[in-house]
């Protein structure tokens, strides 16, 4: 069946609209499949702005929506108004925050939920981390088993395998972790509640940075000691196993791998926030020519719109009510790219002229002829950047101390003023150096897991048989392509500068603009508006079920 | 097909990059991808063989020029490709002779099939055969391991820097060009059996032993500056 057809005026309910990957896949599905019956987007309200408020200036500013804006033009609020809905709620809040009467009025309404909304902080607090991934995931599905059709869509990531090297499959196996540890999630949860809030007695308050620092400490070990190299595949992971336990649930995991910057939708090189390639790319064009990685493990990285594509395919399987639970999004199984390819790539960009912005003359002649390569031994034993932040840190207190008065006298004192002065300048740049040689250390260590100790290779059966049955039509437009990326160009062409617009500023501190010039005219409809106000006897109980 | 049909019944103009465009031997260009390649200790072992390449170049150029392709042994496709184009940018293009673009352009304008010959890699031909407008490019290429890095060999059939050999002939023969019909631009004494097989031979600012030949059989010769 043509995927416009399964798609139909169909009804869904997306969360993580605000996200990276959820404003790509909206625009997406409006701007190719204008069939689609609702989409109801759940956003967070904030204090100083509605949800609706916040979509409306989605569509207003964002450049991943530029497309729409470009095709419609003035028209664009009448698609908005007839295609999108908004409703404010919470994912980490029971229910999404959903208040139970207006679920009552949408769910019956409702095909399917999409849940795209997660933290993706590689280290994040673990209460978040367990709030927003985990429960948030089951709140989703409380949500999606209140629909007729029971269908909940979850997004989740290829890096749940956890440590582990070689194939890795499209399947979970429910209650055992990657390193073959039997677990239960309800246990998992109550321990990292219970150790967080023993670490916060213990320090004084959970506000404190002390406390923070605790609890990542404690969740980081619990996760390795199950297998995942860190908190943010550790949520992810308990999350999938917490819905592939549920029986009242129609349940597709789409697993993306590394989402990077477009490759054509919205525009190639599109990208938003600090993703896993930019301080990768930021390092590996600046000083760092000793990177930890193992040179031919594979660097997975996949387009955020060839993503787009796999999510609509695994969305319209779930619709047709024949989707396989697991769909793994990657590039590795068909055309691998490895970490030593890309550095490569990196370094001839620098020399084909891309130079990160704020450098002097002599530090472009240093990059352009200095190639990074590998360092096969890991951060663990990398010498060259604690050397050098302790060269750094030396020689920064020495200038620090100049004093123009103990100069030599025979100088002239105005020449010695101005000597204490340059030396003074100096240790403050070499300050800053040696803070971004700390950064630099710490965020190997981060990384490390997936850039150096493990070689994965996700197997992607399901997007390219699904993919294989379309018709040529709907292969051009919805077909997985990975096949076909030109690493070389990808990387140079659209990658890196993809990456210099819109994810490097953010990593120097500075802000990225947002389209300017763009009225609506208009705020996107707003689910609870639409609905008559609560009656006393609309409970949770009536809707199937206590939260 | 019909463009492939068109092609080759335009007559060609046969033009060596090496000389009548660019006064850059092949050498150069070896020598300075070499001192790029990606490892300190690559470039450093470029270095040394280039010093072993140049005085052979005098007694035996193509076992020099071979000696220096040699050098790239190990460099992945994608540097190969990417330090071509830096080459041909930074290097070729601003020092193309204005006469050989000029005769280029007459070319074009009469209608003629553009061919492009040079013993250097094809990854630093091409982008000066797509800035000129050429239609065809015969250049050599880098044989390629499983890994796409070089082996440091040329891919067979192997143009030395005497072009007019079988291998040249046989390559102008795939592409269908009729040499009976053709005109040739060359610069030097290697370009002189080239020359010798078109029926309209050229001489562009043409070095002493090229300027007697053309002077011998009566070829017309252009004359410029690098």
């Amino acid at each position: 069946m043509p995927i416009s057809d399964t798609l139909k005026g169909r009804h869904v309910l997306v969360t993580g609209f605000t996200g990276f990957l959820g404003k790509v896949w909206v625009g997406f599905l409006l701007d190719h499949l204008p069939e689609v019956g609702k989409l109801t987007l759940l956003v967070r309200g904030r204090r100083t702005e509605s949800a609706a408020a916040r979509v409306r200036r989605i569509f207003e500013s964002s450049p991943a929506l530029r497309p729409l804006r470009e095709k419609h033009g003035d028209e664009l609020l009448k698609l908005v108004q007839s295609k999108i809905e908004v409703i404010e709620g919470d994912a980490a809040e029971p229910l999404m925050g959903i208040p139970p009467h207006v679920l009552a009025q949408l769910a019956p309404r409702l095909d399917a939920v999409v849940h795209c909304a997660g933290l993706t902080d590689f280290a994040p607090d673990p209460r978040m981390a367990v709030e927003v991934n985990v429960r948030g995931a089951r709140h989703a599905a409380d949500v999606a088993a209140r629909i007729p059709s029971k269908r909940l869509v979850h997004v989740s990531t290829c890096f749940v395998a956890g440590e582990i090297d070689g194939a890795i499959p499209e399947r979970v196996t429910p209650g055992v972790s990657p390193n073959g540890t039997r677990f239960d999630v309800d246990a998992e949860l109550l321990a990292i509640d219970s150790a967080c809030d023993a670490i916060d007695e213990r320090e004084g308050g959970r506000k404190r940075p002390a406390a923070r620092r605790g609890r990542i400490e404690v969740g980081t070990r619990r996760a390795k000691s199950l297998g995942w190299p860190n908190l943010y595949t550790y949520s992810k992971g308990l999350a999938e196993h917490a819905l592939t336990q549920r029986d009242d649930l129609d349940l597709t995991l789409v697993r993306p791998s590394i989402v990077e910057c477009a490759r054509s939708y919205p525009f190639p090189g599109w990208n938003e926030g600090i993703n896993t390639s930019g301080p990768i790319v930021w390092m590996c064009s600046g000083f760092a020519w000793k990177v930890p990685m193992r040179a031919e493990s594979c660097f997975d990285v996949v387009p955020v719109d060839t993503v787009a594509r796999g999510m609509t395919l695994a969305l319209a399987d779930a619709l047709e009510g024949r989707a396989p639970e697991v769909w793994q999004l990657a590039s590795g199984d068909t055309n691998r790219f490895t970490f030593d390819r890309a550095l490569d790539l990196t370094a001839l960009k620098v020399r084909k002229g891309y130079v990160p912005s704020g450098i002097s003359p002599l530090e472009r002649a240093l990059l352009t002829h200095m190639d990074s390569t590998t360092l096969e031994h890991g951060a663990d034993r990398s010498v060259f950047v604690p050397a050098a932040q302790k060269a750094t840190r030396w020689l920064r207190d020495r200038l620090r101390k100049v004093d123009a008065k103990k100069l030599p006298a025979a100088l002239d004192e105005g020449l010695r003023e101005q000597w204490q002065e340059k030396a003074r300048d100096a240790s403050l740049k070499l300050n800053k150096t040696s803070m971004l040689l700390k950064s630099i250390e710490q965020m190997w260590h981060v990384y490390q897991p997936f850039i150096h100790d493990f070689d994965y290779r996700f197997e992607t059966h399901h997007v390219r048989a699904r993919t294989a049955e379309l018709s040529e039509e709907d292969r051009a437009r919805f077909g997985w392509d990975i096949e076909t990326l030109d690493w070389r160009h990808y990387w140079m062409d659209v990658e890196i500068p993809g990456l210099d617009a819109w994810s490097l500023p953010l990593i120097r501190g500075k802000e990225v603009p947002d389209d300017v010039g763009f009225d609506l005219g208009g705020d996107p409809p707003s689910v609870a508006a639409a609905l008559p106000a609560p009656t006393p006897t609309t409970t949770s109980a009536e809707l199937g079920g206590a939260e | 097909m019909t463009d492939a049909i068109t092609r080759s019944a335009r007559p060609a103009a046969l033009f060596r990059l090496e000389g009548p465009l660019s006064p850059r031997p092949t050498l150069t260009a070896a020598a300075w991808m070499a001192m790029n390649a990606r490892r300190v200790r690559a470039r450093v072992l470029g270095l040394s063989s280039l010093a072993l390449a140049g005085p052979l170049a005098l007694r035996d150029p193509g076992r020099a020029t071979k000696l220096a392709w040699s050098m790239l042994e190990g460099m992945t496709e994608d540097r190969l490709v990417v330090l071509g184009e830096i080459y041909a940018d930074e290097h070729l293009r601003p020092a193309l002779n204005p006469v050989g673009v000029e005769l280029v352009e007459r070319c074009r304008d009469q209608g003629q099939r553009l061919v492009l010959l040079s013993d250097n890699l094809d990854v630093i031909a091409r982008p000066i055969a797509a800035h000129l407008g050429f239609d065809d490019v015969i250049a050599n290429a880098m044989e390629l391991d499983g890994h796409a890095r070089a082996t440091g060999e040329l891919r067979p059939p192997v143009l030395g820097p005497a072009l007019g050999g079988r291998p040249l002939m046989g390559r102008l023969a795939e592409l269908g060009v009729d040499l009976r019909g053709a005109c040739a631009y060359g610069s030097g004494k290697e370009d002189s059996v080239l020359l010798g097989a078109v029926a309209l031979p050229c001489a562009v600012t043409p070095d002493r032993e090229l300027r007697r030949m053309a002077r011998d059989l009566d070829w017309p010769v252009v004359e410029g500056s690098h």
